[in-house]
């Protein structure tokens, strides 16, 4: 049986107390694949160990010893979750990847919901959506919705409020995207290079270790940090903004000139105060030129940087296999569940 | 073909005298061997031997066999090892170019036999370097489990070298190595890989004819790993207990997307690619880190792709 490959890319920072169990719930999820006779295999489980501060680097060498199919890398500093997770992607040889938190807040059991949602509708990345508080905390999952509103307000990219760390992405995108992805790239952005075609699968999860603790992983900083990684990443569509104000503000002192001109040669009596207006108009003029030419700059700049970024002039997919897995699930009773949503696609 | 003499130590040996060895084959990694072994001492000296002609060769491996006694008789060397790294057979070979390698392969081998029986106080030991993408074309995450699949002649020319090395009756210590895609420097006059080819059109603004698609995953390793790898095993490892077969693979999959970023970055130039699907060997074939052996250490690809951009511009400014 022709059968589809399927990878599970986890960064680790601190997960000694869940790791254990995280593989024992991959094994057990492997073994029903394989007893349920579906076309798909878990490969591999990359597990990267991004310098963790716990026991999380012995008890990854364990578990790779004891499961053929545990990969361990080990990076040489701490470079944090997304480094460490297109780490894991480049590494990964599966047709599908899904990357997976070490903390047991993304269960491996959606996994196959999530490729079910994947192939039926022709994504290339399905993200779990949280189906109601993630946190258990009216603060912390409202400031976090906020958050994403304000990021998707800024950089103009609809699909910021789907991005979610759990998602099941095609493998040869997710390949493409993490190698273009710096130090500095966000890379759900960097995914949205390669595809537009992703939605989102509404999804219970919890983030027990905030529930637990009431202490996120994300400190204030690091949110800052993130977003500045999605502003930088992402095409600066504001910049125009600025470019379109300057040209308004030229357009506007050159009509207001025309005007005064006019007024000046037909009503010559109704200007008392001589000077003020070409004054004004000066202002307005060359100020609004400079907007104008800062935002033509700015643009020039930002295309650079995308393009040194890595931003793709094209990339080829080939979604031909899919058909072996809609045809799987096509034989299986319609599954249960919230209904999925397409994410906007917004212009290239 | 080369035979390498071990280095002449001055004075009373103070440690057991190390290996004569026959290398056969001086192209991609034959080079690689050969400076390997010369780093460490040993003498270069060239036999002639034809790869057309077979009642020629016959002849001259009869000489080479005749040179290889003489010096294991002689006072120098305790041990013999041959390394087969002769090819010219690729993926798109026909069953006919095949077929007279594997004729060249069973003529060394036979060699190694006869002189395996006839210095029993010498042990032999033959080393084959053979191809993962022969063996297991278009499978990924290859482990333990995997056997081989082979869907073309040369898979099958590597198969069949395998099988009658592993039949051998003879005396002999045999060592296979299955190797992913190699890259290193191109020796004089021989074949270019891939990342050599991105690198060289690269430099001089040409297209690259490249047999595959953008997705498709390979495991790149440095020529020089595996011949530090082979070479520690003749020297050192042999007669030690171990698995007949080694994996050398990096054990981490590139995408030629990847590769491609990765050489346009090292060179800082843009690459001019074509991209031919249908033909030979464009499928994926990865490798399951759990299958390489011990003491194996291949270099990031990064790494080794700005060596052999650093040994490009030295080749391209001294000539």
């Amino acid at each position: 049986m022709d059968r589809i490959l399927v990878s599970t890319v986890t960064p680790v920072y601190q997960g000694a107390a869940t790791l254990e169990e995280l593989v024992r719930q991959l094994d057990r999820e492997r073994q029903a694949w394989d007893r349920d006779g579906l076309p798909l295999e878990l490969v591999e489980a990359i597990f990267v160990d991004d310098d963790s501060i716990d026991d999380s680097a012995a008890i990854l060498a364990d578990l790779a010893a004891r499961y053929p199919w545990v990969r361990a890398v080990t990076l040489s500093r701490n470079f944090g979750q997304h480094p460490a997770t297109v780490a894991g992607i480049l590494h990964s040889s599966g047709d599908w990847i899904a990357t997976l938190d070490e903390d047991l807040q993304h269960e491996p059991r959606f996994v196959l919901q999530l490729l079910r949602e994947a192939v039926e509708h022709g994504w290339d990345i399905a993200y779990a959506k949280p189906l109601d508080h993630v946190h258990e905390s009216l603060f912390r999952d409202q400031s976090s919705r906020i958050y994403k509103w304000l990021l998707t307000l800024a950089t103009g990219n609809p699909n910021v409020r789907a991005f979610n760390s759990f998602r099941v992405l095609r493998g040869s995108v997710a390949r493409a995207a993490a190698s273009v992805s710096s130090h500095d790239t966000y890379l759900d952005v960097v995914l949205g290079w390669f595809s537009r075609h992703l939605g989102t699968l509404p999804l219970a999860l919890k983030d027990q270790r905030y529930v637990a603790r009431q202490a996120s992983g994300y400190t204030f900083f690091k949110l800052l940090s993130h977003a500045r990684k999605l502003l930088v990443s992402s095409q600066t569509k504001w910049l125009r903004l600025g470019a379109m104000v300057g040209v308004g503000a030229m357009v506007f002192s050159i009509a207001l000139a025309l005007y005064m001109l006019g007024q000046k040669l037909s009503y010559p009596a109704s200007i008392d105060v001589r000077g003020w207006l070409s004054l004004f108009l000066g202002i307005v003029f060359f100020g609004g030129l400079s907007s104008f030419l800062l935002g033509v700059v700015l643009e020039y700049l930002s295309t650079l940087l995308l393009q040194s970024q890595g931003k793709p002039t094209f990339f080829v997919v080939d979604r031909t296999r899919d058909a072996i897995l809609r045809e799987f699930f096509a034989r299986q009773a319609p599954h249960a569940g919230a209904s999925p949503t397409p994410t906007p696609r917004p212009a290239a | 073909m080369l035979v390498l003499h071990p280095p002449r130590r001055p004075g009373p040996p103070r440690e057991p005298p190390r290996p004569l060895v026959a290398l056969f084959g001086v192209g991609l990694l034959g080079c690689a061997v050969r400076d390997a072994l010369v780093g460490r001492g040993y003498r270069p000296r060239p036999l002639a031997l034809s790869w057309d002609d077979g009642p020629l060769q016959r002849r001259q491996l009869d000489t080479i066999a005749a040179s290889l006694g003489a010096t294991l008789e002689g006072s120098a060397p305790g041990a013999l090892g041959l390394v087969w790294a002769a090819g010219r057979a690729g993926f798109a070979s026909s069953q006919a170019e095949t077929a007279g390698e594997l004729e060249s392969f069973q003529r060394v081998l036979a060699l190694a036999e006869s002189t395996a029986r006839s210095h029993p106080e010498a042990p032999v030991s033959f080393h084959l370097l053979s191809s993962i993408g022969g063996l297991f074309e278009g499978r990924r995450a290859i482990d333990h489990d995997s056997t081989p699949t082979v869907l073309r002649p040369y898979g099958d020319l590597k198969l069949r070298q395998e099988e009658r090395l592993l039949a051998s009756d003879a005396p002999l210590e045999r060592r296979i190595y299955r190797l992913t895609s190699v890259f290193g420097p191109t020796p004089r006059g021989g074949r270019r890989g891939l990342i050599a080819t991105l690198i060289h059109n690269g430099l001089r603004h040409r297209v690259t004819r490249i047999v595959g698609r953008l997705s498709t995953l390979r495991d790149f390793i440095w020529t020089g790993d595996v011949a530090s790898y082979l070479v520690a095993d003749v020297l050192e490892r042999c007669g030690q207990p171990r698995p007949p077969i080694a994996t050398l693979a990096a054990g981490k999959p590139a995408s030629i997307h990847e590769l491609l970023r990765l050489v346009e970055s090292t060179i800082g130039r843009r690459l001019y690619v074509q991209f031919d699907f249908g033909l030979a060997n464009s499928m994926d074939t990865t490798v399951s880190p759990s299958l390489l052996p011990a003491h194996w250490r291949a270099r990031s690809l990064g790494t080794a792709v700005r060596q052999l951009h650093r040994a490009a511009l030295g080749a391209a400014s001294s000539g």
